[in-house]
Parts: C-alpha cells; structure tokens; sequence
C-alpha cells in the first residue's frame, strides 16, 4: 500500500476492513435499538407522557451504544499489525464505514419517538411539540464515542478478547456514573418548558458535546500504534547501541 | 483417521469401551460445577452488581419505616442487576472455549459435551449463593429498620430463581449465539423492558393488566399503599414460572449437539451407547422439557386470572371498615386503633402523643389515635399488576370489572368522606386524630411527629381536624375545594401550637422547618391575614394557623414549661372557648403580645410570567373562623 499517496491508503483499506468488520454486532445492536423504537411506538399505551417517550429514546440508545463497542475488535490483529500503516487508520475506517448504519438507526429511531410524540393526546390550547433533537443527537455521539473510546482502550490490553463485552459495560458503567452525578444531563420535559427546563436541556446537550470530544479524543489516543510495536523499536535501538 | 481412536489410543487416553460410568460423569459434573461457580462467584461484574444491590437497598430503606408487602418484591427488583450480570457471565464461561480456540481440545476429553454444560449450570449456584447473601442481609437489614409485616418466603425464593433463569439462559444462549455480543444485547433488551416493568414513572410501553406477570419480574404501584398483605401478588405462579423458564433453558444447554448427535449414530453399531447424546439423555431431557413447558403454561394461565372478588371485597372492607379489622391498644388514657401489620408501630405513635398529652391539664377524656388508608388510589393498578402510573384505570365491561368498579367508588367515597366527617367511623374521637400508613424516619422524624402532635393538640384543645369540603364559583373558576377554619385571634390555637410543637424535640424541629417556609395570605370572612400552613396527620389537610398564633406559640415555647402550664391550668376551661383570645393569654403569661404586620391579598386573575407567559391565578372562598 502505498502510504505516502493522499487518500489512497484509506481507499485501499476500505475494501479489506470492509470484509472483516464485525458487521454482526453492529448490525444486531441497531436492529435492537430500532425494535425497542418500534415497541415504545406500537405498545404506548392510553398515555404517554413526554418524559416517557424520552426515557425509551435513550433506552433505544443502549443497545445501538453495545453492538458499537464491538467495532474495534479485531480477531486478525497480529496481521493487521504488520501493516504498512498507521494503526489508526483501520479503527477510522471502520467508524467511517459505521457510520451510515448509525446515521440510519439514529434517524429511524428518531422518527418512531416522533410517531409516538404526534399520538400522544395535549391538552387543549397546547402548542406542539418537538422533540429535542440536537440534544438527543449530542447524547447518542456521546454515548457512542464512549463505548468506542473504551473498546480502543480495551483493544490495547490482555483482554482485547472480551474487549467487546468489557467497553460495552464499562461504557454503561460511565453513562450511570454521569447520570447520578449532579449535572442534570437528562433532562425530560420538553413540552410547555419553562425557561429553567430549556437551559437545562441546552446545558445538557453542551455537556454531552464535551464528553462526546473528550471520548473522541480518548478513543484517537488510543488508537494510536500499540506499545507492542514501540517495545520492538526500542528493543531495536537497544541493540543497536549495544552492537556500537 | 478421525481424532477419537487417536485420543482413546495415547497415552492416558481412554478407550471408547470405558467412557466413564454415571458415578464418574457425575463427579466430574461436580468438580466442573464447583470450578465454574467459584469462577464466577468471584467475577469482578458479579461482585460489583451484588454490592450495587446492597448499597440500593441500604440508602432506599433509608427515611421511612419499610413495609414487608412492598419491599419483598423490591428486594427481587433489585436482583435484576445480578441477574443481567450472571446472564453475561454464564454466556462469555459458556463461550471461553469457543473464543480462546479450545474446542478441539475440549472435544477430546472423555467427558461429553453436557457434561460441561452441566457444569456451567451448576456453577450459577455460585452467584446464586452471593444473591442468597445479599437477600439474607437485606432482610435482616430491613427487620433492623423496624420494617412491619413479614417478608414472603415464596417471593424472595422467586428473587433468587431469576438469578438461576439468568444463569440458564446465558449457559443456553452461548449454544445458539456464541459471540459475546448476545449475551450483551440479550441483557440490554431485557433490561430495558424490566425498566419498564419496574419503575414507577415514566412508562415508555405500557403492558395489558397483568401481563407484566409473564416477564422475569415486575413490581406493581400500590403495594406500599395497601394496610397489610393483600394477596395480590401471585407469588407461587411466578416463582414455578421462573423455576419452570430456568429448567427449559437448562434442557437447551444440555440439549446433545450435532456432533454428539452425529458421534453417538456413529458409534451406535461399535459400541453401547454411554454418551450423552445416547437415546436415554435425549428422552429425559424430554421429559422434564416438556414438564417445564408445562408447568410454564400454567403459570402464565394462573397470573393472567383475576384476582377473585371475596379477596377484593376484603380489601375494600378493611380499608372502609377500619374498626372491624384494626386492633386496639390501651396505653394511659389513649387507645391506639392499628391495622394488625402495624401494631409495632403504636410505640412511634405514642411519643409524640404522650408529648402533647403530659404538658396539657389532666384531661377526663379517652383519646382514639386511629389509623386509616387515605391513598389506595393505585389500587386498581396493583389488582393489575402494573407500575404505570398513567394506565387506564378503567374496569373491564363483565361481572368482574363491574365489582371492582363498585368497590373502587365505595374506597373514593370513604376517603374522600375521612377528610371532612368527623364522625365517619366508630369508636373515634371527635374530633378524630387519625393517622395514615407512612411513618417517615430519619430527618423526616420530625414531620411525621408534628403531624401527629398538631392533631393531638387540636383534638386537646377543641379545634377541628377534618375539613369540610365546599363547592364555589366566582370570576376565576368554580370547583370544589377544602376550606378550613381559621382560629384568627384565638387563645386555643396558640395552645395547641405550643402543646405540638413542644412535644417532642423533632417536633419542635419539624415546627420550625414548617415556619421556614414562610407565610401567606388567607382570606377569612372579609379581612386577609397572615397564616402559615402545618402538615396535619392523616388523610386531613394540615391546619392552617394564623401568623399571630404562631408568632404567641414561639413566645410560650421560651418561657418555663411550669410557668406556662401553671397559667393553663388555673382556666384550662376558658382557654378553650373560642371567646378567649391571644390577648388575654398573652396577659396571664405576662408577656407582650407579639405584632404581626398586615399582609395585603396576592394578585388573582391573569398575572404575566417569564417568556410573556400568563398564569390565571385562581381564588379559593374565605375561610371560616373556626366556633
């Protein structure tokens, strides 16, 4: 692979990573986070409050955010070690590649809360109702980029093989934490807000955003070439200056 | 040449002809079982699910005296979270040898394949025994609380059986979906479905009635509302239907595989069949698969049914006809009115009680603390077996929903009748001092112990504790509301807002809790007047006192208990009457009667807000000056 050509390195490796992405989890974690969507839209009831319908957005989440932990995992990682590039530039592939499927499953999730939302009877006078959008888009990335900030972390250890199952639960682990914690990141009324309601959904969705940078930055870091490859340089080196 | 005649021929290797004996499989099912338990038992994800069960229970049963009818079923809530990590775990054990390429290897040991998985099964007894912990701390910890009532045995054996059906499952799952990602998924799935099921509110799928019952676990609203053990839950079923669920999903990891299935055929001509893809193992998995589904399909037919309407007549009886179910315990001059569950709770009562009654003239009347139900509102969502607090709470259109319908209407009018006939239920003092089912503890003490205490003291010294409920109409809106009397300018009032809060120390603390809150205006005939509102004991509205009241109650409670008994006591009678003022009493305790400065009415009609919103600020009728 030529990897001093713009462009071309990424182009050539969409095709393998393609191949050997793990598309399964993905796929069935999208699918789940839909078909919870779908149960909140088809059993929701005589009454469906507006903080009942954010509660089973986020649920749907969840599952999305589990099969996503499961990116980065790669079974030929010995192989794809040798390779004549970054180690990076796989794992952004692979997000790249993600990326559609996620696009789509955010949107479809979307679209069911809103099917649920227009059914749900307001009282007279009652202006509509909008789902927060950009805040719940702001916690899905951040949600995401968490559990693929731990699975790059977890990549980088003895326990790459359940590395799937462990940035899975460490990331929900994190989403609880944050959510106990008294920042007030989800919010749920969004109907009729007053003006504290909706500075605390714009509060929430700045402070996702920076834990949605502070994953993405976590989850570069360590993407980056495993310590394996630098022991090998400096064993080198060592040598090296042990041979002078 | 296929690998068995290679194994059975090395050295160590065992032949074919002797595969071990049922003794020797069950020994080597029990030393898999015991590794595999002791595996999991120490998983950090297991550990720290149990002790995220410990710390819940601990901090939620914090504040206010548990009631074993609720908190059984919330114990088994709470071991969802060790459930979903034992799903997990026995699905990533099941799966190692899988993932760590270890099947070939595995494949050649003299053991079949369900002998390993018989061993994954018998090491869930290893989370099992953590979750049987923790229930058995808890319990112990809730009885410490003073929690009233027992705990069911049957329900906390069914918390454990989701823990077992969760280890069944996983070891299950991992056959039929290796990868890890199903375990994960399967406990995200059902997680968010047993949220649903478990917590109050918001309630994104709300379920038929009933049918929550199918699930692993489900909590209805109410139960904590109920005056005792009401049989709704139906404990048995659903303990058999887990049992039952956690044995079919044992039968599917035991299940013989293809390749045993295509080994035992094999050697089927060669050799007798010992394996445990033999014929026997296969009809007895049968067997007792077909027995779970049976016993499944019972249960799930037995929590679908109704309660049965003698029960629901019982129910609506106890809480309509306290008298007839309470018992009564005499201490002094005061006879306590409990619900059976409840009688441990009389010596909580009879603090604050005694506290109002020892600093007030001897009295020549039997006071009746009684208790009553005022908040079976969810009691139709409890029948039915959900915690959404939004679900229709409409009857079914049949003989069954027709009954309940009535027996709801006859609850509502009851307690709608607590708040304002004072001569509602026999055998009470008028005026009644009741109180209800939740006793708060810790920094709640004082609430709940001047709660009681006003009551008390308003019954001491004549003035109501029901308040009459009147319909009204004018320019902002009409409706039905409470309106209680106003002792403006009585002496009676200031007494028993001295007895109250003075009665116990939390009282007084909860007194001035009460009085940070700040007054407000109260219309009473034409004239508005500073009152503060106080939380009375019971289903009643709290009193409302007047700022005045207060103001004299706060001056007494700075003078020597002596000193202001003395001065009761020389014309407790008079000070009664509501011809008595705050003047006059001010003047025998020779001490300045304290000003209080006007208040001017609050605005009413529309009023405009932030964001050029506009609030309609309704007005409720004048109070009445309490006779």
């Amino acid at each position: 692979v030529p990897v001093n050509a713009a462009g071309r390195p990424l182009l050539a490796l969409a095709g393998p990573v393609a191949r050997t992405m793990p598309w399964g989890p993905l796929l069935a974690g999208c699918a789940a986070g839909i078909c919870v969507g779908l149960a909140m839209a088809l059993f929701r009831g005589p009454t469906l409050s507006p903080p009942g319908i954010v509660l089973g957005v986020r649920a749907s989440f969840v599952p999305v955010m589990t099969g996503l932990a499961f990116l980065l995992h790669d079974p030929h990682r010995q192989l794809t070690a040798a390779l004549p590039v970054r180690a990076w530039l796989a794992s952004a592939v692979r997000v790249a590649l993600a990326l559609p499927v996620l696009g789509a499953t955010a949107g479809a999730e979307f679209v069911l809360a809103a099917r649920a939302l227009a059914a749900d009877p307001r009282g007279p006078g009652a202006g509509p109702a909008a789902l927060p959008w950009t805040a719940l888009a702001a916690e899905l990335a951040a949600w995401c980029l968490l559990a693929l900030a731990a699975a790059a972390l977890m990549a980088r250890t003895r326990w790459h093989d359940v590395g799937g199952v462990v940035a899975a639960l460490g990331a929900l682990a994190t989403l609880a934490v944050l959510a106990l914690a008294p920042l007030h990141l989800l919010p749920t009324a969004f109907t009729d807000m007053t003006a504290a309601e909706r500075q605390a959904w714009t509060l929430a969705w700045r402070l996702w955003l920076a834990v949605a940078l502070l994953a993405a930055a976590l989850a570069a870091w360590a993407s980056r070439d495993p310590w394996l490859r630098t022991r090998v340089i400096r064993f080198r080196c060592r040598s090296a200056h042990a041979a002078g | 040449m296929s690998p068995e005649p290679l194994v059975a021929s090395a050295p160590g290797g065992l032949a074919a002809e002797s595969r071990p004996d049922a003794r020797r499989l069950c020994r080597v099912l029990l030393l898999a079982g015991r590794a595999e338990a002791g595996r999991m038992a120490r998983n950090p994800l297991i550990l720290a699910s149990v002790a995220v069960v410990a710390v819940a229970i601990a901090r939620g049963s914090r504040g206010q005296v548990p009631l074993w009818w609720g908190w059984d079923m919330t114990i088994g809530s709470w071991l969802l979270i060790p459930a979903g990590a034992v799903l997990v775990v026995a699905h990533l054990a099941a799966g190692r040898a899988r993932r760590d390429g270890m099947s070939q290897l595995y494949e050649s040991y003299p053991v079949p394949e369900a002998a390993r998985a018989g061993g994954l099964l018998l090491g869930v007894a290893g989370p099992v025994a953590l979750a049987a912990a923790v229930t058995a701390a808890a319990t112990a910890w809730l009885d410490g609380q003073g929690a009233l009532g027992a705990p069911s045995p049957v329900i906390l054996l069914a918390g454990l059986l989701l823990v077992v059906l969760a280890g069944a499952v996983g070891v299950a799952l991992a056959r039929l979906l290796p990868h890890p990602v199903a375990g994960l998924l399967a406990v995200a799935v059902l997680g968010v479905i047993e949220v649903d099921l478990v917590v109050p509110e918001p309630v994104p799928v709300a379920f038929p009635a009933r049918v929550g019952w199918l699930f692993p676990w489900t909590e209805p609203a109410g139960l904590g509302s109920l005056p005792g053990p009401s049989g709704l839950v139906p404990a048995a079923a659903h303990a058999a239907e887990l049992a039952a669920l956690a044995g079919l999903a044992g039968v599917a990891a035991l299940w013989p595989g293809r390749r045993a299935r295509t080994a035992s055929r094999r050697g089927a001509s060669k050799a007798p069949r010992r394996r445990a893809g033999g014929t026997a193992p296969a009809a007895a998995l049968t067997l007792v698969g077909v027995g779970c589904l049976a016993l499944a399909g019972w249960a799930a037919w037995a929590q679908l049914q109704p309660a049965p309407p003698s029960q629901l007549s019982r129910l609506a009886s106890a809480i309509t006809h306290p008298a007839g179910v309470e018992r009564c315990v005499a201490r002094g001059a005061v006879r306590y009115c409990a619900y059976p569950a409840f009688v441990p709770e009389i010596a909580r009562w009879a603090v604050p009680v005694s506290g109002v009654l020892g600093r007030a003239p001897a009295l020549r009347r039997t006071l009746v603390v009684r208790q009553v139900v005022d908040d079976s509102s969810w009691l139709i969502l409890t029948i039915d077996g959900t915690n959404n607090l939004g679900a229709s709470t409409a009857t079914p259109p049949n003989a069954w929903g027709r009954q309940l319908a009535r027996l709801a209407r006859a609850i509502a009018t009851f307690e709608d009748a607590e708040t304002s006939d004072p001569r509602l239920i026999p055998g009470t003092s008028v005026p009644p001092v009741y109180t209800d089912l939740t006793w708060t503890e810790g920094s709640g003490l004082g609430t709940s112990e001047l709660g009681l205490a006003v009551s008390t003291a308003n019954w001491v010294t004549g003035l109501p504790t029901t308040v009459p409920i009147v319909s009204y109409s004018n320019s902002t809106g009409s409706g039905s509301v409470p309106v209680p009397c106003v002792a403006v300018g009585q002496a009676r009032e200031a007494i028993a807002l001295w007895l109250a809060a003075g009665a116990t120390p939390a009282a007084r603390a909860g007194f001035a809790a009460a009085l940070a809150q700040g007054s407000g205006p109260t219309q009473v005939g034409r004239k508005w007047i500073a009152t503060y509102y106080l939380n009375g004991s019971g289903p009643a509205p709290g009193p409302t006192v007047t700022a005045q009241g207060v103001a004299l109650a706060g001056e007494m409670l700075r003078l020597p208990t002596a000193q202001v008994r003395a001065a009761l006591s020389a014309r407790w009678p008079g000070w009664l009457r509501s011809q008595a003022t705050d003047a006059q009493l001010a003047a025998a305790l020779r001490i300045p009667l304290p000003s209080v400065p006007p208040v001017s009415p609050p605005p009413s009609g529309p009023v405009p807000g932030p964001n050029g919103t506009v609030s309609i600020i309704g007005q409720n009728p004048p109070s009445p000056v309490c006779r």
